[in-house]
């Protein structure tokens, strides 16, 4: 049975086709936007049945929607905001034919992870998404990015390595109930009839494994260098898209898990990888000059308090999943905003970059109101999803953690804010002549559209929007849920 | 199961070994022969994998672990002239110390997993060498330097992953064939022509020559 789930992986594998066999770089921007137009409406269509058919292959789940939302309006931006940046590349003759078609394969990876309901096939794809993104990272082709995407394929290699081995050992736990392979449908509904032991070495494994790929320190250490080299709208989908996707297959090991009595440990385990992120993020994040590798060091630190809002259960999930959006929608406008600069400036060091507000006065404002909806503060949706966090925490009573958490953000909340500051409105005196640079529209647009969404969530959150994640929580709650 | 367990002693065995030498050729013969030996794994399982399976596990493992990857390998450290020495961190005797700790520990632990679990499906054997060999594949890319030997030390973590995988889910042969091929395939090609452009663009072929992008 063809389902929607099924041509929403195979369309944009076929215009990656197109693209790679005609290699015209008019011709790829249109196939791009429109790519990115049938995925969100098909998207759309599906958000009528969020229920899935037992045993599946493809389906679509609550939990699954709300990503798959994501990745559909993140690769819109993507693809807008490369209208003009395959422009810039064909000009200064640096275009590589292989962009689009890694990025449309990348996207049909990434939808993959997203609807697949089998633990097997889940693994497949996020080894796709390895390959499709490497070829994205090495775009430039200079020693710089040649290191970074050896280190990501390296290590996120051996994260995949990692996680095949939680494929197998979830095997070996389903093994005294038959016919129940690797579905997670029937997977979640014998959790109990598991054998436990297996069950919590798989998910070990798959946290580790797939936590790699999704930038949980200390696995990190591939992230901030593939982020910084690839060009900035794939940059962007990285960190908006592509740790959602890792975290989403963690998150599928963490359903089956929670209905056991194996749900407290896995808890344990998000809680503390996710605040160790947080702290590497607000040690490392204030001195790094590369704004691109800063941005890079704040995705680690939003990854932890998605993990952290998990590990604490109850209502932080429901804000880990409104955090996921917020999250990625201001990650995905800032790297574009760090695109404009690059554009404008040829450098991203932060040393170099003063009064942007001058010749970029757009992009300037960008980087300032989305530096402010980044951090979590109002009128912005991330303020309220940080602040959900904060709340289930004094629920539990775990006031030291809370206390370690806000440190530990206000850090992070500095040293992002200070290098907005300067490289937005900061200008030096003896500022040469400041010449106004040319915005194209469609480099801001994404941002602005992003912005105008994140101040809507931080106002009002519509109602099918909040029974999507009430229901998305709902089914990660598990049996000792609070 | 006799043939199964020979096949897992030697394979064992040659992961201490692989450790305690110093020379880049006897890495790469000792991969084919490792390939050799999950052949032999493989076929002790024939009747749960049935015929077609059986065929491509045997493609798999003769073909593609035993004889084009350490040809390939080969073929890369001639074509760029690496230096024929391993060139490790760690002093050769120490590596085979740790070697042997990791096999103990590996073999305690599954020792452990069987009477926990009350798993009788588990074989202590097998399960035993895939651990070492997933921990000694980490342990040889950690400690030695050359890019070249990273990718051998991913090649038996990932042989470690293929005697899990016929240990415990044989009779799922699709995981078995999945895995291992996909991984082995595009990830070894991939990094291939990677060293190759390392090897072009950087002086030489070592991870120390990796450290521009730093924090």
């Amino acid at each position: 049975m063809m389902g929607i789930e099924f041509i929403l992986i195979v369309i944009p594998a076929l215009f990656a086709g197109y693209s790679f066999f005609f290699r015209y770089f008019r011709t790829d921007r249109i196939v791009l936007v429109v790519c990115a137009v049938i995925h969100l409406t098909l998207t759309m269509l599906l958000s009528q049945k969020t229920v899935p058919t037992e045993g599946v292959m493809f389906g679509i789940d609550s939990l699954s929607f709300v990503f798959l939302l994501i990745l559909s309006v993140l690769f819109l931006a993507t693809a807008v905001y490369s209208i003009d940046f395959i422009r810039q590349m064909h000009e200064s003759g640096h275009y590589n034919v292989l962009y689009v078609p890694a990025l449309l394969l990348f996207l049909a990876a990434m939808t993959g992870v997203i609807v697949s309901r089998n633990l097997g096939l889940i693994w497949v794809f996020i080894e796709a998404t390895t390959l499709a993104s490497a070829t994205l990272i090495y775009h430039y082709k200079t020693k710089e990015s040649l290191e970074a995407v050896w280190k990501y394929l390296f290590i996120c290699s051996i994260g995949i390595a990692l996680a095949f081995i939680a494929v197998i050992l979830m095997l070996e736990a389903s093994r005294s109930i038959k016919g129940i392979g690797l579905n997670v449908d029937m997977l979640i509904k014998n959790a109990n009839s598991l054998s436990p032991l297996w069950l919590t070495i798989a998910f070990v494994f798959a946290l580790i494994g797939y936590g790699t790929k999704m930038g949980l320190a200390p696995m990190h250490t591939w992230l901030p260098d593939a982020h910084s080299q690839a060009p900035s709208p794939a940059s962007a989908l990285f960190s908006g898209a592509l740790l959602n996707c890792a975290f989403l297959a963690i998150l599928r090991y963490y359903q089956i898990i929670v209905n056991t009595d194996m749900g407290q440990f896995a808890r344990t385990l998000f809680l503390v990888l996710g605040l160790f992120s947080i702290f590497l993020s607000s040690v490392y994040v204030y001195r790094i000059v590369n704004y691109k590798r800063k941005l890079a060091y704040s995705s680690i630190e939003h990854v932890g308090i998605l993990a952290t809002g998990i590990g604490l259960g109850g209502f932080a999930i429901y804000a880990a999943m409104l955090h996921a959006i917020c999250h990625s929608l201001a990650k995905h406008l800032m790297f574009l905003n760090a695109g404009n600069i690059f554009h404008a400036y040829k450098t991203i060091n932060i040393k170099n970059i003063h009064g942007a507000y001058r010749s970029l006065p757009s992009t300037a404002w960008l980087i300032m109101i989305g530096t402010i909806a980044l951090l979590g503060f109002p009128p912005f949706g991330t303020f309220i999803s940080k602040f959900l966090i904060l709340e289930q925490m004094i629920v539990n009573g775990r006031w030291v953690t809370m206390v370690v958490f806000i440190l530990l953000v206000t850090v992070i909340s500095y040293g992002l804010l200070k290098a907005a500051i300067q490289m937005a409105f900061l200008s030096e005196k003896d500022a040469e002549g400041h010449t106004v640079e040319k915005e194209h529209m469609t480099t801001l647009l994404p941002q602005w559209f992003f912005l105008g969404l994140l101040l809507c969530l931080g106002l009002y959150i519509p109602q099918w929007l909040n029974n999507l994640l009430y229901n998305a929580a709902a089914l990660l709650l598990g049996k000792g849920g609070v | 199961m006799l043939l199964n367990d020979v096949a897992v002693v030697i394979f064992g065995a040659s992961l201490t070994y692989i450790l305690g030498t110093s020379r880049l050729g006897a890495y790469v013969k000792i991969l084919s022969v490792q390939g050799v030996l999950l052949f032999f794994s493989a076929i002790s399982h024939a009747e749960t994998l049935g015929f077609f399976h059986s065929v491509f596990i045997a493609f798999e493992t003769l073909i593609v672990k035993a004889t084009i990857i350490p040809l390939f390998i080969f073929f890369i450290i001639k074509d760029l002239g690496i230096n024929r020495e391993v060139e490790a961190y760690i002093d050769n005797f120490i590596s085979v110390i740790v070697a042997i700790l990791i096999v103990i520990g590996s073999f305690t632990v599954a020792a452990i997993m069987k009477n926990v679990g009350q798993d009788s499906n588990i074989d202590v054997l097998t399960m035993g060498v895939s651990i070492s060999a997933v921990i000694i594949g980490l342990f040889i890319m950690i400690s030695r330097k050359k890019l070249i030997t990273h990718v051998m030390g991913y090649l038996v973590l990932e042989n470690g992953i293929f005697l899990l995988s016929l240990a415990l889910a044989t009779d799922v042969p699709i995981i078995v064939e999945m895995g291992v091929l996909l991984d082995v395939f595009i990830g070894l090609f991939l990094m291939g022509i990677f060293i190759n452009r390392i090897q072009s663009t950087f002086d030489s072929a070592d991870i120390s020559e990796l450290t521009r992008l730093t924090d």
